[in-house]
């Protein structure tokens, strides 16, 4: 297990006109400063915890608009050299899981730069399991497989903090790829 | 649909699918066709239309718009004045949304089109259709009246229970003290041929409601011989000078309305009555915003206006009006023929004959046997005071009523007028200016109008300056009221025993006897009566012979409870007692009294909620209720006279069934319900709900051997025969409602012979011809055949016919001795008495656009687009005086008690007036109080009056009243009503749902 | 897959006029598009379409305040309206109990009302006929129906990270392509006239289609050929013929709505007329109750010369002149206020071939 300081997303590097100006300086400082990682590798999976402060949990929705659910997601590169803080590019995508609080279960994400997320419901033999206990958000990836990250061999990590309006691109992240080599 | 009605099918391409098979939401079965299909609704083989397999969030919109079939249809017995078509779109059985079908015409160059018509009541019927107060199963009460603890029975057991007791109350009370609240819902279709034709072959008294609900107009009455006058509403367009006095078509007549606004592009001047700022007032030129009730002191100064600057059309009030008759200064009565010669005739009318010297007869007045108005070889004045010598030798001084008149006219200066309306000087003046010198003024004033206990006298002064003007009769100009083309084959076939035959035919042979018929048929041919006066005639005489009938005020005096308290109320108003009235007109048959042998004993309503309507509605339920040894409710949804029921009947809804929109002058087409899906559970309509009720009492009837009743009219009532007559001989079994409505259509000439095939393609049909004036409508335009604007009246200022009223003439005298002793001969201003005390605020309400009466009044639709609960709208200032929120609860509370209701701030109130829009059901209010609970409904006497040609009841003419308007209350800051369920759980939560 | 940001290049811009001096506010508009399109448990609080007393706070409210443009066109963070105090929820009701005598202590009745243990803190229009000023002198109110714009330069479009938002070439309308949203609502933030929503149930975002489905059969938006008072034009831009090209262009009596945000609406309105103020005897001053300044605050400096124009042309016809801004304005054939070809069509346009 290991802690890993998060910064604040680059706010000037989001797409369109809106979100660099409206949310300028946001990224001075990031909503969840650090997560803790703890990565093993299980046959030919991993099983991934991530440890976070949370003080307001958003496990729902339901039927609010102004309020968004806590999140967090594991990346890796799909194509050797695939940037993380550009979430990949049109020819070096990078690839991931998407843990949801109001979602049993993942999503699989794949990217080819900001703004290009899609999203798909996560093979068969991904899953997650997740509790809020004291305010620490704790979520477990368990994952029956992940070749990108078995051949890349490098993770990075997004946080969501509903509670003060984290989506998309206004997230911390790790300051850059993680090695998962001993 | 398609734009422009043109039959078009084009194929389109494949729609491209787009994005991964990802759907967000649900997916549909596969195997449905990629093409997209041009639509024409009025195509006689409409196709569907349909989507492709959903593969994208687009195709889930493209669904949504998407039919199986196209069915027309509209919202046949509510009580809406505006009709309109609408296209009912049908999808796997369901009424899924419905459209304004839109295919009205321009009436002629030069004025707007009618489209597309309808509103957003209209737009949600399914709302209601389909929505949480609908009932569809037959229900029995098992607890109180009132407590809501229904079971569910079958139609067997409740027809069988139903007819039971109505035989039971026919036998021991008469047959008259069966009773339905006529309206204000109704049709001119089947439902309402069901409702009416059993209350007219059962012998229940005909009770008209029209005097009851308020919507009245006494004032047209008493001057025009006819309560609802007016044209198309394409006619508005036409005029001048367009002057909104007591009416809100902003708000209650929401498919007309654009008439006034274009017309304002059109160069017209748009003036607005109202101590409200209301929703049309906005759009005015001119916002007179007079004190309350003061409506006929400004129409005073205005007619004293036109009148003194010359603008009086002179040759135009001499033939038209009253202005030229005589009356004796001694008595304050007319001058008759009997008051100059021995023998002489008591009801021939005098003018002024200044060849020779002496008083002449008025043709076309009530005594004359001249039925056209045409004066012949002399002029008479409209002013002058003469010495008439009577019959016995003496002298009396007699002036005209011009002369009598234009004296009252000159106690309304502007000074004098601007002291009670509380308007400056200017505001009179140009208003009264901008009449007097328009060359087409038009007044609209409509149910509003008729709410002031001294509405008729408001009302007179209005009609009075649009007569100076000349207005009647003339094309863009007159008086707009709400009129009904005549489909003469409704209430002729109330009445009938057969069908096959047509209009006046179908009266004639079914009423009069074969003398009588003979003689009507002479008085037309030697022009001694015209054709409208005889069909009238035919009317009055047919409904004396066969059915009771009676004004629901009258009822609600009697039996209601309410005799102290209204007598109490007008002590001060008239020189005698209410009572007094009452008892010289009963006795003299001016009004009746029905039930003979006291109150109502058996009720069924037709959906027209009278609990919620009734004013004083706490004596009604003490007193008047109690006493009904059955209360049935056959309604297509809850509400709270049907909680007050023992049998709850579940109707079709209005697209469930054949029906006919009551045929409104404003848009002269018929338009026709079609049934786009069988009735909803087992609700049944209405023709087939009387059908069953009258084949149950039939057979009672027979099993007891029962005598015929002889308790109205003068045909014996067998009701061993009922289901037999009802049916006419059987022609109609309990699943013809559609041949019902056809059979109403064949017998009206005015519906050019369309058949109910075309009808269910087309849904509308404009009409050839204004109707054969059966009802007391008021169109009387004999020329229109269908083709350009409806203008009223022509009839009198063309053809010269008499106007039905006494004086033959739009009549501005009345005089009846209560008048005469009244002071109310001619017209006159009167302060609004304070009904209910002496309270500082005066309640006032309007119609209100988020439903028709009470139908659309708890639709989850309509009331999330409002406050959810009934309010009262007071101005902030005054609110504020009081300590009151906005959205704040408050207790108004008069004489008579007190309820509970939430205050809404609003700039457009008057100070001093708590406004509201109506139609509220008591079970959306804190311990179930409406404000009906303070309204004591008060009754003017001098409606009471009869002997004169328009004086006297009959259907929708003169009656008692029931006034609110006068109703005074008092307003406090109130802590919220306790909420019964506060500590239960509520059945839903809200979705207020906070983040785990 | 890829984030190329959509064009807002088109081959031609589809748009609406309303006249304000016939607004009834009947809802008709609001409650067609409702029934049409937003019926779902997500998007039970959205109306696409409203209808709003002016003055007043709007819906949702105090919408003007909580938007992503500033009067200067600059963008400036948005707020996503929360559904209690600001969209107003969507009421459900006690009907069951209040019919079936449910519930409750036997001498205090269960009387129809929003379910829940205190008042709805708001509505979708709450504030109806309230207005402003005092009375009788200068109390004063018009009713102002809204739409989304279909901008020629969208804030939503521009706002939307993913580029979910897009404008269609062949009319400009602007569409959430909602198997692409993510539900972020920067769009929710960022669209200043608030017309955008977000559908709670699907999580995406949810907008005004300008009914689409029935634009590519030539067919009027529900809004527009459903409005009893016929203040609504709809036709392309470019259409010469058309009442839009005339009203907008060759006129230039129907104009946008907050023009300061720059993003080029592509609904447009005929501003409202209103009858004298009064002075304190009662008498009518020359001012028009909705004062020239509010007017401007919504409209722009434009808004004074339309007025001018409209009040030049009717007065023509008040002398017997005549004028073709008041023919369009009257909307003798009411089918003429609509003109929209069958999409997709190369053939020429039956509307065309129309009597």
């Amino acid at each position: 297990m290991t802690v890993h300081k998060l910064i604040a997303a680059p706010v000037a590097l989001q797409p369109g006109g809106y979100v660099k100006v409206a949310y300028e300086g946001r990224d001075k400082a990031p909503t969840t400063p650090s997560a803790s990682l703890d990565l093993k590798p299980v046959g030919k999976g991993y099983r991934i915890g991530l440890q976070w402060e949370c003080p307001n949990p958003i496990k729902a929705t339901g039927s609010n608009t102004d309020i968004w659910v806590d999140a967090c997601a594991v990346l890796t590169p799909a194509a050797a050299g695939a940037q993380w803080i550009t979430m990949g590019s049109e020819t070096l995508p990078v690839e991931g899981a998407l843990w949801r609080a109001d979602r049993e279960d993942l999503h699989a994400i794949l990217a080819q730069g900001l703004g290009s997320v899609h999203r798909q419901p996560a093979p068969e033999g991904w899953k997650a399991s997740s509790s809020w206990d004291n305010g620490v958000w704790s979520v477990t990836f368990e994952l029956d497989a992940w070749s990108a990250l078995t051949a890349h061999k490098q993770i990075a990590l997004a946080v969501w903090r509903g509670d003060v309006q984290d989506r998309g691109g206004l997230k911390s992240v790790s300051e850059g790829w993680i090695s998962t080599e001993p | 649909m398609a734009n422009g009605g043109k039959s078009r099918f084009k194929r389109r391409t494949f729609l491209k699918w787009t994005g991964a098979a990802v759907a967000a939401g649900a997916a549909a079965a596969g195997g449905i066709h990629l093409f997209h299909f041009r639509y024409d609704a009025t195509d006689p083989d409409p196709m569907p239309r349909t989507t492709p397999t959903l593969g994208s969030w687009q195709d889930l919109y493209r669904q949504r718009w998407t039919w199986d079939d196209v069915k027309k249809g509209s919202h046949g017995w509510v009580n809406c004045r505006s009709a309109c078509e609408w296209d009912l779109y049908v999808k796997n059985g369901i009424v899924v949304r419905e459209e304004q079908t839109a295919t009205y015409e321009q009436s002629e160059p030069g004025v707007p089109d009618f489209n597309p018509r309808g509103c957003q009541k209209g737009a949600c019927y399914t709302e209601v259709m389909y929505g949480p107060s609908r009932i569809t199963t037959p229900m029995k009460r098992v607890g109180e009246r009132g407590s809501g603890q229904w079971e569910q029975i079958s139609w067997d057991q409740a027809i069988s229970e139903i007819a039971e007791k109505f035989v039971d109350v026919a036998q021991e009370f008469g047959t008259d003290a069966i009773y339905q609240d006529l309206g204000p819902h109704f049709d001119v279709g089947a439902t309402s041929m069901g409702r009416f034709r059993f209350q007219a072959k059962a012998g229940g008294v005909f009770a008209d409601n029209w005097g009851e609900i308020g919507d009245l107009n006494f004032g047209g009455v008493l001057t025009l011989g006819a309560a609802h006058v007016g044209g198309s509403s394409d006619e508005w367009f036409l005029s001048d000078y367009l002057v909104v006095w007591m009416m809100n078509p902003s708000v209650t007549q929401i498919s007309d309305a654009h008439f006034l606004y274009e017309a304002r592009y059109n160069g017209a001047e748009l003036v607005v009555i109202d101590p409200q700022y209301t929703a049309t007032a906005i759009h005015a030129d001119q916002w007179v915003p007079l004190r309350t009730g003061t409506d006929a002191a400004l129409g005073m100064c205005t007619a004293r206006h036109i009148w003194d600057s010359g603008a009086i059309d002179l040759e135009y009030v001499r033939e038209q009006t009253d202005l030229p008759f005589l009356v004796r200064l001694d008595t304050g009565r007319f001058l008759t023929d009997a008051d100059l010669v021995d023998g002489g005739k008591p009801k021939l009318l005098q003018m002024w004959n200044p060849k020779d010297g002496r008083p002449a007869p008025a043709p076309g007045s009530e005594g004359s046997d001249k039925a056209q108005i045409i004066v012949e070889g002399f002029e008479p004045p409209i002013e002058g005071t003469f010495s008439v010598k009577l019959k016995d030798g003496s002298s009396v001084e007699a002036a005209t009523v011009g002369t009598l008149l234009r004296e009252q006219l000159q106690l309304w200066t502007v000074e004098a007028t601007a002291k009670v309306t509380g308007l400056a000087p200017e505001v009179i003046e140009t208003f009264a200016d901008g009449f007097a010198k328009a060359e087409r003024p038009m007044v609209l004033s409509s149910w509003g109008s008729n709410r002031f206990v001294h509405s008729d006298l408001m009302n007179r002064t209005k009609l009075l300056c649009l007569s100076l003007k000349g207005a009647f009769g003339k094309k863009g100009a007159g008086y707009q009221a709400t009129a009904f083309v005549d489909l003469t084959g409704f209430p002729a076939l109330i009445q009938s025993t057969r069908v096959g035959l047509r209009g006046k035919i179908e009266m004639l042979t079914n009423i009069g006897s074969p003398s009588e018929v003979v003689n009507l048929i002479v008085d037309g041919v030697k022009k001694r009566r015209s054709e409208i006066d005889i069909t009238m005639g035919l009317v009055r005489e047919g409904e004396g012979k066969t059915v009771c009938s009676t004004g629901q005020a009258t009822i609600g005096y009697y039996h209601q409870g309410i005799k102290d308290d209204l007598n109490r109320e007008m002590k001060d108003e008239y020189p005698r007692s209410l009572d007094s009235y009452y008892d010289e007109s009963i006795e003299k048959g001016w009004q009746n009294d029905h039930p003979a042998s006291g109150p109502p004993r058996a009720y069924i309503s037709g959906g027209a909620n009278l609990l919620r309507r009734t004013n004083h509605t706490r004596t009604m339920l003490e007193e008047m209720w109690p006493k009904l040894k059955v209360a049935v409710s056959l309604d297509q949804k809850m509400c709270f006279t049907g909680m007050h029921s023992d049998y709850y009947l579940p109707a079709a809804g209005y697209y469930e069934k054949s029906g006919i929109k009551y045929p409104m002058a404003y848009a002269p087409y018929l338009h026709y319900c079609d049934a786009a899906v069988p009735p909803l559970g087992e609700s049944k309509d209405e023709w087939e709900v009387y059908w069953l009720l009258t084949k149950e009492m039939e057979r009672i009837a027979q099993e007891r051997n029962l005598e015929p009743f002889t308790d109205c009219g003068e045909e014996p009532i067998d009701y061993k025969e009922l289901n037999k007559t009802f049916s006419f001989q059987g022609r109609f079994g309990p699943k013809d409602a559609e041949g019902v409505s056809a059979a109403i259509i064949d017998a009206s000439p005015a519906a050019g012979g369309v058949t109910i095939a075309e009808l269910k393609n087309k849904g509308i049909h404009r009409f050839v011809s204004a109707g054969d004036s059966i009802a007391p409508t008021a169109i009387y335009n004999t020329d229109w055949n269908g083709e350009g604007v409806l203008n009223p009246f022509t009839y009198f200022t063309k053809h010269k016919w008499r106007w039905p009223t006494q004086t033959g003439r739009q009549q501005y005298y009345i005089d009846h001795p209560w008048f005469v002793e009244a002071g109310e001969s001619l017209p006159t201003h009167r302060e609004s008495p304070k009904a209910g005390g002496d309270h500082p605020f005066q309640l006032i309400s309007g119609h209100c656009r988020w439903s028709i009466h009470s139908v659309w009044r708890d639709a989850t639709m309509m009331l999330r687009l409002q406050r959810g609960e009934p309010v009262v709208y007071l101005n902030p200032k005054d609110a504020e005086k009081l300590g009151i929120p906005d959205d704040g609860w408050s207790e108004l509370s008069n004489d008579y008690g007190k309820m509970y209701m939430l205050v809404k701030y609003s700039t457009m109130v008057r100070p001093g007036v708590a406004y509201y829009f109506h139609a509220w059901d008591p079970l959306q209010f804190p311990n179930h109080e409406s404000y009906k609970w303070l309204i004591p409904g008060i009754q003017n006497p001098m409606h009471l009056a009869g002997g004169a040609r328009h004086l006297g009841f009959s259907i929708n003419f003169l009656q008692a009243g029931s006034f609110v308007q006068d109703t005074r209350v008092s307003i406090r800051a109130s802590a919220e009503p306790p909420r019964a369920d506060q500590d239960a759980p509520t059945p839903e939560a809200v979705h207020e749902e906070v983040p785990a | 897959m890829t984030s190329k940001r959509p064009s807002t290049e088109v081959d031609r811009q589809i748009a609406m006029v309303l006249d304000l001096n016939k607004c009834l506010n009947c809802q008709t508009c609001t409650v067609s598009c409702k029934k049409l399109w937003n019926q779902d448990e997500g998007t039970d609080y959205t109306y696409w379409n409203n209808v709003e007393t002016l003055p007043g706070t709007g819906y949702p409210k105090h919408w003007p305040e909580i938007g992503g443009r500033d009067d200067k066109g600059g963008v400036k963070q948005g707020k996503v309206p929360n559904v209690d105090s600001e969209y107003g929820r969507a009421w459900n009701f006690n009907h069951d109990t209040v019919y079936q005598g449910k519930g409750g202590k036997k001498s205090l009745k269960v009387w129809l009302r929003p379910n829940g243990k205190q008042r709805p803190k708001w509505g979708a229009n709450w504030d109806e006929d309230h207005g402003e000023g005092s009375y009788p002198e200068d109390n004063h109110y018009f009713y102002l129906p809204r739409l989304c714009n279909h901008c020629t330069h969208p804030a939503c479009l521009d706002a939307c990270p993913r580029g979910s938002i897009y404008k269609r070439p062949e009319d400009g309308i602007v569409l959430v392509d909602q198997d692409r949203c993510h539900g972020y609502r920067f769009c929710v933030e960022a669209c200043p006239y608030k017309k955008v929503y977000y559908d709670t149930q699907r999580q995406v975002a949810a907008k005004c289609i300008f009914c689409f489905p029935r634009v590519e059969e030539g067919e009027a938006p529900a809004c527009a050929r459903q409005c009893p008072g016929r203040l609504r034009f709809v036709g392309f831009v470019d259409d010469k013929e058309g009442p839009i090209w005339k009203l907008v262009h060759k006129w230039k009596v129907a104009i946008p709505l907050h023009p300061e945000y720059g993003l080029s609406p592509n609904v447009f309105y005929v501003p409202p007329m209103s009858p004298p103020k009064l002075d304190a005897q009662g008498r009518p001053t020359g001012e028009p109750r909705i004062s020239p300044a509010y007017l401007e605050s919504l409209f722009g400096k434009d808004v004074h010369r339309v007025l001018a124009i409209v009040e030049a042309e009717r007065a023509k016809k008040k002398q017997g002149k005549p004028s073709e801004l008041m023919d369009l304005l009257i909307a003798y054939d009411w089918n003429e206020n609509f003109r929209i070809p069958q999409q997709g069509s190369a053939e020429k346009d039956p509307l065309d071939d129309r009597a």
